[in-house]
């Protein structure tokens, strides 16, 4: 689990306040935090951020979280980046296209910080 | 966690009850004066014995109900490396 | 033996303790924990042997046989029921962070602060007499080590105070006991390094036992055979074995066993160390069978003791409560004589130190803080150092427990023997049982119940059992309890009710403990609970419902798609693993699963065990819930994440006054949901909406209060960004709340919606003077462009004022602030009326003009963030208009700003 602790995480939400505990919590397991309050905004930096894993809200204003991660599996040298839904969202046809857009792990808000946090650490272990 | 340790955890607790109530009738009167008139088995008192063996086959039947419990991994407290 | 000796000795012992502690704690700190494991948590249990077993064991077997058993067969039985009980205990202690048992009642019953000041005073007066035999044993088993026995005429016992050896020992065991418990504070009660001495010492008196033990049976004697064989010889001690004779009876049986079963979890001790020291409650698992082990292994020898005492030692030289000492002694084994002082004074610290410790918790976080932050007097000066207060207010009430302890001893105690001085205090914790059972089990149970049983049944402990031992001592007239006070004999304290025949304590336990009981259950029939009992009961009655994660809430709950499951599988195990697996799932359990869609929990299970031979159990389970169904978050769900949180600020001193805000917010969202049940509103897909909004909020609300909990040493600017966000998120749900009621408002039928003239010049000028502090913070102007003369409308007051309050708070959202200009005007028609407010903010996109006016739509806008609002005003204000025949609309360029116009129908003036 040694390489875990350099890993890049990219959090994308319009809602800053839901950014402020989990880059917290990121930054305490030693991962290093880039935010993005859009997905527009999120595409901008991950060619060059390469993160490990993207914390991804599905609904944002403008570019929903699953067209983001669509352009994310566009976009060329990104194939190992993880991508973790946090949503609001919970019916079962959005985690399908949850799934099916190439989306590792679906959450609801609002979430556990433990389970976050285990979470992207499994995510990180079979990426 | 599955369904048949659910049951287990429910057979264990209703098997604990029932032994408690086993143990409270064996430690009480009105069983207990049998015993509580001086009688003496070989040299010792048939009440040192008789509490005796109820204690200790308390302990074994307790164990036997708890042992996978016992035996159970203990839980790491974190998964993660700090 | 010679004192230097003696005290060399235990100093030396003493020391032995402090450095297993040091190391203990330094084992701790390095993360390598040595009380980790269900060994030394069932020794560490093993404090309920005091030296009341060490001493007053042999003396009371000495008395009355095998009388002094059921004070441990009550423990034996009890340890069968843990698994059950005491684990419940402590997942809620755990949940709550509770940190002694009368802040687990306090917490149970509404967090009640005079529950909690109740239930220390409970504590303390009733464990005193429980520590003066700790004190009288030590320095009488010192006494004997010293003068060779027991000499006539208690030379100790007539020196003045000052010169009391007991004096000193009390002294002594208070600075112990500050020195272990009150050094420094720990924010969770936890002293790994205290549980290690603690064991140590269980493991210490209990190998010096079982050796006196042996050196009497088989030393002194030719095994038990031969002890028991030369024993019945004597006619006294023949006739202990005969329950007539030795004065055993069923009913004291029977209540001390009872009583003894609630004291080994509701002493303070016993408390701390089963339950707040706990590290993990699969311990109890081997706990509940190595705790009975050593309480066997405790009393082998109890019995031989006594006998071999009465038979070797003289009458005149006889002191049964010290036998283990005397009788090594008058053998010529002074060493064995000296270990088993040390043995018993091992047995005694330990029940001291950790008492005091435990008690000084009760008096601190209990009694004396919450009652000081009560007077908001002190207030100020006080929370600053709290910490450093604590301290003090714990190392004071340990010194002072101790002295009293000894006065008790020194003016009453000494009077009685180790075992019925003790059972004094059984009978005061016992009085815990009725509210701490009847509320792990009842939810009913409400906070008046607990403190009207709880007062009366130590009132009744207090008149029947402590009473008689003060007016013994011509504290106050005898008579009181011989005849009765003012001569009415079914008064007498021994006697209550003309009830005779019983001995002291079990009359005592049988009327305390009824009428406690009957307390509890009859007030609380007759009582109401407040919304934080009623969840606090919620939650210790339901805790595995609240424990996520645990076996009962999952099955429950848990249902997918079968597509789901196979997809996973799939990704996880590979297609080939997973096809065969679900192959040999169907064959198994005979299911035809292509004619399934949906999974059953079976299926679930069986899918999450495999899974976890290939992932590992806990992200199996992760993974497992990243599918299945759960309940979207339930309104219920979310009360409870708002009171923690509410909780959590409250001792947050940065925020004090802001805990208010929430807790109204709480309570109004209470309401709400209250209202709504009863209303046609209660639709699924309503609630499921309001849910939604309501999920942002709560999330960072959740997640940042958990991350202040456990980071207590976060830097101050982190902590205050932190909750700050909570202040404002909470405000946001308050906000959603309170337009969540005008909605609930706006579609009933009921009185408010009478139509009527209502004259709206006056009614604008009304509905925009709530807005003049907002306005001047913002710099933004408010023009009314409003005629002279009255206009009316067919509408009704509190719904339009509504409307406009909305309009105007949207306008003020959307301008810049500085520049902001928002005008209200009027245009009044022959038989229409048209309003509009007009601001010149940033606008609304064409495209957003019509859908504003449904639910939850929020204009927004990246580069100025999110608008504060709820989603819900214009949908709200739309529907009031409507409802008057009326009709609302916008017009807007955007970057230019946006009017929103409402026409209603003119009426004849009222």
């Amino acid at each position: 689990m040694g390489q875990i602790k350099s890993a890049k995480i990219l959090l994308v939400d319009d809602e800053p306040n839901i950014l402020v505990p989990i880059e917290f919590l990121m930054q305490q397991q030693g991962f290093e935090v880039r935010k993005a309050f859009s997905g527009q905004e999120a595409l901008d930096i991950l060619p060059g951020y390469k993160p490990d894993v993207v914390v991804l809200d599905v609904m944002m204003p403008g570019m929903d979280g699953f067209e983001v991660a669509k352009r994310i599996r566009k976009l060329p040298g990104l194939r190992h980046t993880r991508i973790l839904f946090l949503t609001a969202k919970g019916a079962e046809e959005d985690r399908m296209k949850g799934y099916s857009t190439g989306g590792e792990v679906y959450m609801t808000k609002p979430f556990d910080n433990d389970e976050l946090i285990q979470i992207v650490a499994e995510v990180l272990e079979f990426g | 966690m599955n369904n048949r340790s659910k049951r287990t955890q429910n057979d264990r607790q209703g098997r604990l009850i029932g032994l408690f109530l086993i143990g409270l009738l064996l430690f009480n009167f009105p069983l207990l004066s049998i015993f509580g008139k001086g009688e003496k088995w070989g040299s010792i008192p048939g009440l040192f014995i008789y509490i005796g063996v109820v204690w200790i086959g308390l302990i074994v039947v307790v164990y036997w109900l708890m042992r996978d419990i016992s035996r159970g991994p203990e839980k790491p407290d974190k998964i993660l490396p700090k | 033996m010679s004192p230097l000796l003696i005290i060399l000795v235990l100093t030396g012992y003493v020391g032995l303790l402090f450095l297993i502690a040091y190391y203990a704690d330094q084992r701790a700190a390095r993360g390598a924990s040595l009380v980790k494991n269900p060994l030394i948590y069932a020794l560490s249990l093993a404090v309920y042997c005091t030296a009341w077993t060490f001493y007053g064991s042999v003396g009371r077997a000495a008395e009355s046989g095998i009388g002094f058993l059921p004070i441990y067969l009550g423990p034996v039985l009890f340890a069968l029921l843990w698994w059950i009980v005491l684990r419940k205990i402590i997942l809620i202690s755990k949940s709550q962070r509770i940190t002694s048992i009368v802040d687990f009642l306090s917490s149970r019953y509404g967090k009640s602060t005079w529950l909690g000041v109740l239930g220390t005073i409970v504590v303390v007066v009733g464990i005193i007499p429980y520590i003066s035999i700790q004190l009288k044993a030590i320095t009488f088993s010192l006494q004997h080590l010293t003068h060779g026995g027991k000499v006539p005429g208690q030379v100790w016992e007539n020196l003045p105070v000052y010169l009391d050896p007991g004096l000193f020992v009390a002294v002594a065991l208070a600075l112990f006991s500050i020195l272990f418990g009150a050094r420094n504070l720990d924010p969770n009660e936890r002293h790994e390094g205290l549980v290690a001495a603690i064991a140590f010492e269980s493991i210490f008196k209990l190998a010096v036992f079982l050796t006196v033990g042996l050196f009497v049976t088989f030393g002194l004697y030719d095994g038990f055979g031969d002890l028991f064989r030369q024993a019945w010889q004597f006619e006294d001690i023949h006739a202990l074995l005969d329950f007539e004779h030795a004065g055993i009876d069923s009913m004291n049986w029977f209540w001390l066993m009872l009583l003894s079963l609630f004291a080994v979890l509701l002493l303070p001790r016993q408390f701390h160390l089963a339950v707040v020291e706990n590290t993990s409650v699969d311990h109890i698992g081997r706990a509940a069978w190595l705790f009975p082990l050593y309480l066997l292994l405790i009393n082998v020898f109890v019995l031989p003791i006594a006998f071999a005492g009465k038979m070797l030692i003289p009458p005149e030289m006889a002191e049964p409560d010290l036998f283990v000492v005397d009788l090594p002694l008058l053998n010529g084994q002074g060493f064995l004589a000296l270990l088993a002082v040390l043995g018993g004074f091992s047995a005694g610290t330990g029940m001291v130190i950790v008492s005091t410790i435990a008690l000084s918790i009760m008096i601190s976080n209990n009694m004396v803080v919450p009652l000081l932050l009560r007077t908001s007097t002190v207030r100020e000066g006080w929370v600053d150092d709290l910490s450093k207060r604590l301290l003090g207010i714990r190392r004071i009430s340990i010194a002072i427990v101790l002295l009293v302890a000894y006065a008790y001893f020194k003016w009453i105690g000494q009077r009685y023997t180790l075992v019925s001085v003790g059972l004094i205090s059984f009978a005061a914790v016992a009085q815990f049982a009725p509210a701490v059972f009847i509320g792990l089990y009842w939810k009913r149970a409400t906070r008046m119940g607990a403190m009207v049983g709880l007062a009366l049944g130590f009132l009744t402990w207090f008149y029947t059992l402590l009473l008689p031992t003060l007016a013994e001592v011509h504290f106050m007239g005898v008579h009181i309890v011989e005849s009765g006070p003012w001569g009415i004999s079914w008064l007498r304290p021994d006697a209550l009710f003309g009830l005779k025949g019983m001995d002291n304590i079990t009359h005592a336990a049988f009327w305390s403990l009824l009428l406690n009981t009957g307390g509890v259950v009859l007030v609380s029939l007759y009582s109401r609970q407040n919304t934080l009992e009623i969840s606090q009961a919620d939650l210790f009655v339901e805790i595995y419902k609240y424990q996520t994660g645990s076996i009962d809430y999952d099955v429950m709950r848990r249902q997918a798609t079968l597509q789901d499951v196979t997809l996973l599988l799939n990704r996880f195990l590979g297609e080939h693993r997973a096809n065969t697996l679900l192959g040999s799932y169907s064959r198994t359990f005979s299911k035809d699963l292509s004619k399934e869609t949906m999974a059953d929990a079976d299926l679930i299970n069986y899918a999450e065990t495999h899974l976890a031979g290939a992932i590992g159990a806990a992200s199996a389970k992760l993974i497992m819930r990243t599918i299945a169904k759960e309940d979207p978050i339930s309104l219920e769900e979310m009360f409870r994440i708002l009171e923690q949180t509410q909780e959590f600020i409250r001792y947050s001193r940065e925020l004090e006054h802001k805990s208010a805000e929430l807790q109204q917010t709480t309570r109004q969202l209470r309401q709400a949901n209250e209202q709504l049940k009863e209303l046609d509103l209660l639709k699924a897909d309503f609630i499921t909406t309001v849910t939604h909004e309501l999920r942002t909020p709560i999330t960072s609300i959740k997640a940042l209060s958990k991350i202040l909990q456990e980071n207590p040493d976060l830097p101050t600017q982190q902590r205050r960004e932190f909750l700050g966000i909570l202040v404002s998120e909470s405000e946001r749900i308050s906000r959603l709340i309170n337009q969540v009621l005008d909605l609930e408002r706006t579609s009933v039928e009921n009185a408010e919606w009478k139509i009527e003239p209502v004259e709206l010049t006056q009614l604008i000028r009304h509905s925009s003077a709530g807005f003049r502090q907002q306005l001047e913070e913002k710099q933004i102007q408010l023009h009314l462009d409003l005629p002279d003369e009255n206009v009316w409308v067919s509408a009704s007051v509190d719904p339009l004022t509504q409307v406009f309050v909305n309009l105007l708070s949207n306008a003020l959202k959307f301008c810049e602030a500085g520049k902001g200009v928002i005008h209200i005007g009027l245009d009044s028609g022959k038989d229409q009326v048209v309003a509009f407010v007009k601001d010149n903010g940033f606008g609304i996109d064409p495209k957003d003009q019509q859908t504003i006016f449904g639910q939850f739509v929020q204009v927004s806008n990246n580069e100025r963030g999110k608008p504060t609002g709820s989603g819900l005003g214009l949908f709200i204000s739309k529907r009031i208009v409507e409802r008057y025949g009326g009709r609302i609309w916008v017009e807007s360029v955007p970057g230019e700003g946006a009017t929103f116009f409402i026409s209603l129908d003119a009426s004849a003036p009222a």
